[in-house]
């Protein structure tokens, strides 16, 4: 565990890579944020050359000089920062959509391992909630931080420049801010991520119970499951206001100092001005200098929760997108030369954890221990076996999905594993128990498997299947949208809808996982008998319990403790 | 309750630290405003007349400033941080409270996803609102008092920055406000490619198994882009608005340094004066930023938790009240029940039947008919559009709800697991079940062996973060937790869809056991435990097509075609 966490860390090397990938960027940033702090550490000297010269020597020509300078100063200041916060955030859009782009590209283009050893929701956080993360700190931190890397330093030099020795005290008096930050940088970061750590249970809990309310609800669980709620909610209170007090013990500190630092520093002045070595003027300036050097010290707090957690957020998207970068390199890209649909499996083995030789860690069972397949070009194949026999796993070992460990897999002569995963898989094809559908209509859902695909083609596969009628009786036909926030559909239906879908990719084999298990007797005699026809001249594979989809097959094979023995049919 | 009513009624449930940190803002503020006057004095006194000897007083005034503007600052932050932490854990247990009451209807309605971001997204919105009220009401009393000040320290110079300050000061607020108008399409564009990733990673095996990757991650790009391009077009206008508002403070600046420089010089105003009132138009001119953003954050805030309020105004469903349990031996009655999920689809039409107590009927008919439908009638997930259900002579509508649930058992298709051990949900909180009680349930139900054969048996932890249970071994548990109960009627949902014939075989031996003393109604086209109950009730159309024993029906061409009997020997 304290591996993983340490392979998501925000590292040095990481950063640099992220920094040199967007070295224009970067320079352009760093070109308007000097532009733009600069004119503001400018303002206060001309103030500084009109008390000066015009009003203390009572001038009035200076005095409108130094006004005028200063009016100057002012606008390249806006035009400065205006230009500072338009290209940061610009570019930082930017660098986002490239995030989001890589992120989510690495995840759909990934090998299937990633999807069973990471949970579905870390995912989709990666590409959603990282990423906001990412943008909260462009958007709002990054000029402040630039701000006050700027500012300090400038200023610094600025007051350097006019008095080495004032600068000095003020230097002494920032001592306990400098040592506050560090210690609040120290505590604020454990605290920061015991809060995540219970929010994500809050939420976590919230989310399971109100998908899950229905058995809430059944079992009358109500009042128990808010009493644990409770508890939680009060725990990620309790947690947030630690946070909230260090912040305050910093915040104090910052406040109670910056009185104190200015009338350290003006009462040290007016020594120096006695002693010939400082102007009035000069003096005014250090006081507004202090105030300026204050500022940004004021959001430190604020900025470094973002920063942290933002550089955490930084840290897990590059980590997920170096981890399948690797998986893809290692896929196929042999192009896969379309057959008769002939299928030849010998001695696969198979297990879903392989031992890690590092760790010592053994691997799992073998679910496939040395399973041979054989079937003819245009066979039916009905593949049968206990629950957890590997059936579903020896579909996924066929279409690629898995990687065999040991033995052959041969679709049509050519070694599955060395091949182009999109050019094979159009032509073999999974249809799994659960029809996933996607937003859209239900035309759409079919349609994703070819999209040239034309409307007639996809009624015509409806058709052929005999779903058509039943698909154009629902209210809006085959424009009916359905997935996330569309018309519900029963499981039944979905499984129709992904039966045509694989049927319109047109593939030379077929695999059939429980992918009509969900349809009432009826619906799917009629379903066995479409499929019975569109079958014809396709090798397939089904994967059943029910007799009347086994009756399909030309042939019954059994899977048993990882082998397969064949039956005839 | 509009969104405004229910952050004024959040925030008088915690109003202590709203009124605490609204007087540490008013502190701090007299601080800010204080500052500035000793600090024009010490100029004068001390750096211009040289008179060096004042300086252990500046010392102790601005000691003093210093521990108000600490103590202040620290009162308003620290009591901010309790009134908005405490608002969104308040507002968030209302929310799940409320939630947990609301009837299926609604929840088939909202879904999940959507209550979760009103409980994060929309909650959060708030809070950032009510952790500003404080400082808000401290920006409004150091506007105020500090240009009151000013006119007061000379009045042609405060009259001059003021006739500049407040105009800006208004045209910033108002222009602020509209700049979220924008964001709206950026947070629908956010929208879009949240769903786009949620669909990219639950469909993946899809996107997989056709092929296409390399489409959906070019997609990917052009949904990024539509997030960003919007985003773009807000930043480059709050980048400009930006830089107005920094306009303000430097109008103002070279106001006091120009106009005040020459009253100066004329000899009406000390430089100590001018200093003072540089330091006044930065020290006001700093808030202006936040202000017209403070405002759009109340707007935001505003309809955040309008959309809270939305779901607080539904009505619970049923009511949590009604007549205690009728005694009796579980005798379920159907009386002419109807019912539709929408006003204008009815799915079942009046429906009427009797189990007997201790008897069992499974209901049988094509999908969609609204066998499962029916079963959720009874522990009142849904309401009947007309006729009743009794259970024991009582309709069910008058007894209490929860009271009605813990004797009516309801195990659905897909079952619910809880993260926590397999023992946690299969007793799921109830404290008087005992070790032997829950290893009797899963004995009964069939999930014995195989939860004897993991490693950690019933402490396996399972759900979001634990292991990962076949179909079949999820329904035994359902099945499991029903049984534990021992509830007066048990209703079974489909229990031997998406389970191998191995694991059929357990269920049934389990069913058998079960069947002979509980009230049973079991939704199923499966022939051997159609052929285990003692009547089959048959539905077409939302009718009863038929009722009887299944040997009977048979003789029905209807009912084995339903069945898909007839392509088979009988």
């Amino acid at each position: 565990m304290s591996g993983r966490i340490s392979d998501d860390e925000l590292d040095k090397p990481k950063l640099g890579r992220e920094v040199t990938r967007n070295r224009r960027a970067c320079l352009e940033i760093a070109a308007a944020s000097t532009l733009a702090n600069g004119t503001a550490v400018l303002l206060p000297f001309c103030i500084s050359f009109a008390i000066d010269r015009g009003v203390v020597a009572r001038d009035l020509r200076l005095l409108l000089l130094g006004t005028g300078a200063a009016a100057i100063v002012a606008i390249a200041n806006i035009l400065g920062a205006r230009l500072e916060l338009g290209v940061t955030a610009v570019r930082a859009q930017r660098y986002l959509r490239d995030i989001r782009t890589r992120v989510v590209g690495s995840i759909v283009e990934a090998d299937l391992d990633l999807f069973s050893r990471e949970k579905s929701g870390a995912l989709f956080a990666r590409a959603t909630n990282d990423v906001e993360n990412l943008q909260r700190f462009t958007e709002w931190a990054l000029p402040m931080v630039l701000r006050t890397i700027f500012l300090g330093v400038l200023t610094l030099i600025a007051m350097l420049a006019a008095s080495i020795e004032l600068t000095g005290v003020v230097v002494v008096t920032l001592v306990p801010v400098v040592i506050a930050t560090l210690w609040y940088r120290r505590v604020a970061y454990s605290a920061q991520v015991s809060v995540r750590e219970r929010v994500a249970q809050l939420f976590g809990h919230m989310n399971e119970h109100l998908s899950g309310l229905r058995v809430v609800q059944a079992f009358a669980l109500e009042d128990e499951r808010l009493e644990d709620f409770r508890r939680l909610n009060e725990r990620t209170y309790g947690a947030r206001m630690r946070v909230a007090r260090f912040d305050i013990a910093y915040y104090v500190v910052v406040e109670i100092l910056y009185p104190l630092s200015f009338v350290i520093t003006l009462a040290a002045g007016a020594w120096l001005i006695d002693a010939g070595r400082l102007s009035v003027g000069q003096a005014v300036a250090f006081g507004l200098l202090v105030g300026r050097l204050f500022e940004p010290i004021h959001m430190v707090a604020e900025l470094v929760e973002i920063v942290q957690s933002a550089a955490a957020s930084l840290g897990r998207i590059l980590h997920l997108i170096d981890q399948t970068a690797a998986g893809i390199a290692s896929g196929g890209s042999e192009p896969f030369h379309r057959g008769p649909g002939h299928v030849s499996m010998e001695g696969v083995k198979f297990r879903y954890v392989e031992p890690d030789p590092g760790t010592g860690e053994p691997g799992s069972s073998w679910v496939l221990d040395g399973a041979d397949l054989e079937i003819r070009p245009g066979e039916r194949v009905a593949l049968v076996g206990p629950s957890g026999a590997g059936k579903s796993t020896l579909a996924k070992v066929l279409v690629g999905f898995q990687r065999a460990a040991a033995g052959r897999v041969l679709v049509d002569g050519q070694p599955v594993a060395g091949l182009e995963p999109i050019s094979y898989r159009s032509a073999v094809c999974l249809v799994p128990q659960e029809g996933y559908l996607f937003h859209g209509s239900i035309a759409e859902n079919i349609g994703l498997a070819r999209p040239d695909a034309t409307r007639a083609q996809i009624e015509a596969v409806c058709a052929e299947l005999g779903v058509l009628d039943r698909f154009l009786a629902l209210p809006a036909g085959l424009e009916t949208v359905v997935g996330t926030g569309g018309a519900s559909v029963s499981a039944g239906e979905r499984q129709l809808i992904a039966l045509a879908r694989a049927l319109l990719a047109n593939p030379s084999v077929l695999i059939l996982d429980e992918a009509t298990s969900n349809l009432d007797p009826a619906t799917e005699r009629d379903m066995a008998r479409a499929l019975r026809r569109v079958l014809e001249g396709r090798t397939a594979i089904v994967i059943a319990h029910r007799p009347g989809t086994v009756d399909l097959a030309d042939r019954v094979v059994t899977i048993q403790g990882g082998k397969t023995v064949a039956l005839t049919g | 309750m509009t969104g405004p009513q229910l952050i004024r009624q959040a925030v008088r449930q915690r109003i202590r630290p709203c009124l605490n940190g609204t007087v540490g803002g008013i502190l701090y503020a007299v601080a800010l405003v204080a500052m500035p006057i000793p600090a024009g004095r010490l100029v004068d006194k001390v750096l211009v007349e040289g008179d060096s000897s004042a300086i252990p007083m500046y010392l102790v005034i601005f000691g003093f400033i210093a521990l108000l503007r600490g103590g202040g600052g620290a009162l308003r932050r620290y009591e901010a941080f309790r009134l908005s932490l405490g608002v969104s854990a308040d507002l968030r247990e209302r929310l799940y409270e409320h939630c947990q009451r609301l009837s299926l209807v609604f929840h088939d309605r909202v879904g999940a996803g959507d209550l979760m971001s009103r409980a994060s997204a929309d909650i959060a919105v708030v809070e950032q609102l009510t952790d500003v009220i404080p400082y808000m009401v401290q920006t409004l009393v150091l506007w105020i008092a500090g240009t009151v000040a000013m006119i007061l320290i000379d009045w042609r110079l405060g009259t001059a920055v003021a006739v500049i300050f407040v105009p800006a000061l208004v045209w910033a607020i108002s222009r602020g406000r509209n700049l979220d108008v924008m964001s709206g399409r950026v947070q629908a564009a956010m929208g879009d490619y949240g769903r786009f990733v949620e669909e990219s990673v639950g469909g993946i095996r899809i996107i997989k198994g056709f092929g296409l990757d390399r489409q959906r991650a070019e997609l990917a790009g052009e949904k990024s882009d539509a997030v960003s391009v919007a985003g773009e077009v807000l930043a480059r206008r709050r980048a400009a608005f930006v830089g107005w508002v920094m306009a303000t403070p430097a109008a103002t600046i070279l106001i006091v340094v120009g106009f005040g420089g020459w009253l100066s010089t004329r000899g009406h105003l000390s430089e100590g004066d001018l200093f003072a009132f540089l330091q006044y138009v930065i020290v006001l001119g700093g808030p202006v930023r936040f202000a017209g953003h403070n405002v759009a954050r109340a707007r935001q805030a505003f309809a955040g938790a309008g959309r809270i309020a939305e779901v607080l105004a539904v009505e619970p469903a049923p009511p949590w009240h009604g007549s205690r349990l009728p005694k009796g031996a579980g005798r379920l009655v159907f009386d002419g029940v109807s019912f539709g999920y929408h006003r204008d689809n009815p799915i079942l039409r009046g429906v009427s039947f009797a189990v007997e107590g201790g008897r069992s009927a499974a209901l049988v008919g094509a999908s969609g008919v609204g066998k499962s439908t029916l079963l959720q009638l009874v522990p009142r997930f849904y309401e009947p559009w007309s006729g009743t259900i009794s259970l024991d002579g009582v309709d069910v509508a008058s007894i209490e709800p929860r009271a009605l649930r813990r004797a009516v058992s309801l195990v659905f298709q897909d079952t619910v697991l809880f993260t926590g051990s397999l023992w946690d949900n299969i007793a799921l909180g109830d404290d008087r079940a005992g070790d032997d009680d829950v290893r009797r349930a899963a004995e009964v139900a069939g999930a014995a062996p195989f939860i004897d054969a993991l490693p950690d048996g019933y402490d396996t932890i399972v759900g979001e973060r634990g292991l990962t249970l076949s179909g079949g071994q999820r329904q035994r548990l359902a099945i499991a937790r029903a049984l534990l109960r021992k509830p007066r009627v048990l209703l079974l949902d489909d229990p031997m869809s998406a389970v191998d014939a191995a694991t059929q075989q357990m269920i049934h031996a389990g069913l058998r056991r079960i069947i002979g003393g509980t009230t049973t109604l079991i939704v199923t086209n499966h022939l051997p435990t159609i052929e285990l109950v003692d009547e089959v009730v048959f539905l077409a159309d939302g009718r009863i097509a038929a009722r009887g024993p299944h040997e009977e029906l048979l003789g029905l061409e209807r009912y084995r075609d339903a069945l898909a009997l007839s392509a088979q020997p009988v």
